[in-house]
């Protein structure tokens, strides 16, 4: 199968087939891909890996509805600065998160999802593109919210690829946000600033990061905001009211060390925050339902999916083309 | 859909009627072959079955209702149905305006109105668990006696449920702040078409999120049992605002401008020039008058009057369309919720906004008024019925690039068939929800479903060709089953995928979403 496959593949692509690696130019490069992978009873993962490396297209950013057309590959950094030249911002997201491609921080951990206002999150995909395993196009109307039966997108957020191969999106921006002012609050546990740092979420003000670290036997805690410039007078109220019930003011230079480059990061529920808040961490990604944490006494909260998936996943491949998101 | 005479109720098969025993052990003993109970569980409140009914015919009933009252009964229903290939329609208190309640292959309505339990609020993970019958009205005011909120206030809140938000991606009327159903269900409980109970993992978990593939299903994949909520501290405050503008497109700026500010109202509603000539006109409930020749006049031959003048107006809509150039207003209405000090740090920036937008401030009035009769307009509708014509709404949604042209192609497309209103609301920082009201009529019943039927094919036709979802918040039914296929293109293979793994025989509200019949 693979020598026949080999063929096939380099025939088609030429260079763009090297090492077991096919790298795509479009969509329609990608679906005669995968209808090779068909014809020879290939699988994805197994005898060929499909990059997505040549789709970094990103497309006119639409400012009113702060939109931005990109393609699978294109780097998430790269969205970013596109996004600044009009004034807008894919938002607040975890540091490692920017080093990834628009595919893999849909379809990884990430699960494609930001933070918003009010503690909750969101798909930062408006809309996605996808080729499915039997050679369809999967494309979804860009729209605010939709009750259009079942929200079929989630088939990729954090699916691995397991239902299809993401080759586009349309991806959410935010306003322009005010520069970072961060705050600090000393707090005489931990439990605190726990439960100040719910409050706040609750309260409605957008976090990009909390960092919390030792300051003898209290913990000092700086918050960064991420509001537009309109609301920022607002949410620093906000803050300032739901700290100073549980902590009080410190100088922003105490307890600013960066954590090590090495330090696990990963989702953790709130119970799990709760456990290791005695410790150095750094929080993104804030909201009610989790958050992305990252420090050395980080230890992942990650429940098992849902046997449910495991019933779902095949339905959506049911040749095994995709190799269950290999 | 097939109807029948509504003095000659189809009997039930005998192939359930065979079931009674096994329903009845099922339910512990809640089973019925009564007429009025088939009858009351077989509809919903489209429209198109109001006027089947003023023509004297009716839905295809089911042939049996069953009250389970926990999640095992549920499982027992859809495994007995799913071993006599029954169809089971489940179902919460009908308010649905899709027909998605329509028991079009007979079989089981599964009534969950007994699956009503609520857990207190747990303060510290801020959620709730609640059971799917629970009428939305007594969810919330459970909640509010603790203090909390879930935030969903949709216009059927009175006669809607936890399950029926859950199925169709129901949106409340403070939607803006709070999000939908979506937003707020951090995990749900459902038994899928196989038998098998289905339990979400909230966050963090490997792999998907399961729940944005079980909502809005409409009962097609599964049952839904329960679902955990998140919910919010009761408001401390809030504060109401009114504008006015003199043209749609500057409202629609507005409303961008607010939340491309980081402002997060709870409501924001945009009416066009007539809705708001008709929303301005409303007043509060005038005192009874004692009895006298005025009252009476008010009372018996007024309504008689304005009954036949509306049916044939609205029987020559353009007409009355082309009038709605001759207005020149639009009323925005704000709402900001939450603690004080926010709300009114956020009300007052929005006054500077709207007024930046060529907004004229109409003070708190307006928002008050709107808020004191928020639920009022789902009780109007009967009115245009009992004339003799017909109503009805369509809400969709669109980016705010295409919320223009969605306006206006779908005015347009409509404007020959009725009359048409439309106000702008459920706002998002990347576009909003356009609901648009229509009122037509015909010289006789068979003539005014046509002329619905071919309503509905013009407006939802121009609302794709716009850019726009076929729903917002209202769900697909029958009524939009076509339009939903037609937007999912081949994605639809995505949807067969999850009904062939979690309802292979097929048994779960069949007909409906893309299954609905052309």
């Amino acid at each position: 199968v693979s020598r026949a496959l080999d063929e096939a593949l380099r025939a088609r692509l030429g260079a763009r087939f090297a090492h077991g690696e096919a790298s795509p130019s479009g969509e329609r490069e990608l679906t005669e891909v995968l209808a090779l992978l068909r014809t020879a009873g290939g699988v994805v993962g197994r005898d060929v890996r499909i990059s997505r490396g040549q789709l970094t297209g990103i497309d006119r950013v639409e400012p009113s509805s702060a939109t931005v057309p990109v393609e699978a590959g294109a780097r998430l950094r790269d969205v970013e600065a596109r996004a600044r030249e009009v004034g807008l911002s894919l938002g607040p997201l975890p540091p490692s998160a920017w080093t990834l491609d628009v595919a893999s921080f849909l379809e990884g951990p990430f699960a494609g999802l930001r933070a918003i206002p009010g503690g909750r999150l969101e798909p930062i995909a408006i809309a996605l593109t996808a080729i499915l395993p039997d050679g369809r196009l999967y494309r979804s109307l860009p729209s605010p919210r939709s009750a259009a039966g079942p929200d079929l997108d989630a088939w990729f957020l954090g699916g691995g690829a397991a239902a299809g191969l993401l080759t586009g999106a349309v991806l959410r921006l935010v306003p322009p946000l005010a520069p970072a002012a961060p705050h600090a609050y000393a707090f005489a546990d931990a439990a605190a600033w726990v439960d100040a740092l719910a409050e706040v979420l609750a309260h409605g003000v957008f976090l990009s990061c909390v960092r919390s670290r030792a300051l003898g036997a209290r913990r000092t805690v700086t918050w960064e905001l991420a509001s537009p410039p309109e609301t920022a007078p607002i949410d620093e109220a906000t803050l300032h009211a739901c700290c100073r019930r549980r902590g009080e003011t410190a100088p922003l230079t105490v307890g600013g060390e960066v954590l090590p480059a090495s330090a696990p990061e990963a989702e953790v529920d709130w119970a799990t925050l709760r456990d290791g808040a005695g410790t150095d961490v750094d929080l993104h990604r804030l909201s009610l339902q989790s958050v992305w944490a990252k420090g050395p006494g980080i230890v992942p909260s990650r429940r098992p999916g849902a046997a449910a998936w495991m019933t779902l996943h095949p339905a959506a491949d049911p040749g095994g083309l995709l190799g269950g998101g290999a | 859909v097939e109807t029948f005479p509504a003095n000659a109720l189809p009997e039930p098969r005998p192939v359930v009627r065979a079931l009674e025993q096994a329903l009845a052990h099922t339910c512990s003993g809640r089973v019925s072959f009564q007429a009025q109970d088939r009858l009351s569980t077989g509809r919903d409140m489209w429209p198109k079955v109001l006027l089947w009914l003023r023509e004297g015919r009716i839905p295809p009933p089911p042939d049996a209702v069953v009250w389970p009252s926990s999640e095992e009964e549920v499982a027992a229903v859809i495994r007995l149905a799913r071993t006599h290939r029954l169809a089971v329609v489940p179902f919460g208190a009908g308010s649905g305006v899709c027909g998605g309640a329509l028991a079009l292959h007979g079989g089981i309505a599964m009534d969950l109105k007994r699956l009503e339990r609520v857990s207190p609020v747990d303060a510290t993970s801020r959620t709730v668990d609640a059971e799917v019958g629970v009428l939305g009205e007594t969810l919330e005011r459970g909640l509010a006696r603790q203090g909390w909120t879930l935030g969903h206030f949709p216009s059927s809140i009175y006669m809607s449920t936890l399950g029926g938000w859950l199925a169709t991606r129901s949106a409340g009327q403070l939607s803006s702040k709070y999000g939908k159903i979506e937003d707020m269900a951090v995990s749900v409980r459902a038994v899928a078409g196989t038998g098998e109970p289905l339990v979400t993992p909230e966050r963090p978990f490997h792999g998907p999120d399961l729940v944005p593939l079980l909502l809005g299903s409409e009962g097609t994949l599964c049952g839904f049992t329960g679902a955990r909520l998140r919910v919010h501290r009761a408001p401390e405050h809030r504060a109401f605002h009114g504008y006015r503008f003199k043209r749609v497109r500057e409202g629609v700026a507005a409303i961008r401008s607010l939340f491309h500010a980081g402002l997060r109202p709870a409501v924001v509603r945009l009416y066009d020039p007539f809705d708001t000539a008709l929303v301005g006109r409303a007043k509060p409930h005038d005192p009874p008058e004692p009895p006298s020749l005025r009252s009476r006049w008010k009372a018996d031959v007024l309504p008689g009057f304005l009954r036949e003048l509306s049916a044939q107006t609205l029987s020559r809509p353009g007409v009355l369309n082309r009038a709605t150039a001759l207005l020149r207003q639009c009323l925005l209405v704000t709402v900001f919720e939450g603690e004080s000090r926010r709300t009114q740090s956020e009300d007052a920036r929005a006054r500077a906004l709207c007024a930046d937008a060529g907004g004229v401030d109409l003070g708190e009035e307006p928002g008050r008024h709107w808020f004191a009769e928020r639920y009022a307009v789902s009780y109007k509708m009967s009115k245009v019925f009992d004339s003799g014509a017909f109503a009805d709404t369509m809400e969709v949604a669109a980016t705010w690039d295409r919320v223009m042209d969605v306006y206006e192609k779908v005015r347009a497309a409509a404007a020959p068939l009725a009359f048409v209103l439309c106000h702008f609301s459920h706002a998002y920082l990347e576009g909003c929800s356009l609901y648009f009201s229509f009122a037509g009529s015909g010289p006789d019943e068979a003539a005014q479903q046509a002329r619905y039927d071919a309503l509905w094919r013009a407006a939802l036709d121009a609302a794709r060709a716009a850019g726009a979802t076929v729903t917002h918040h209202h769900g697909v039914g029958v009524l939009k089953g076509e339009a939903l296929r037609e937007e999912l293109g081949e994605g639809a293979s995505l949807l067969t995928a999850l009904k062939g793994a979690l309802d292979p025989d097929g048994i779960m509200n069949p007909g409906k979403l893309i299954w609905a019949r052309a």
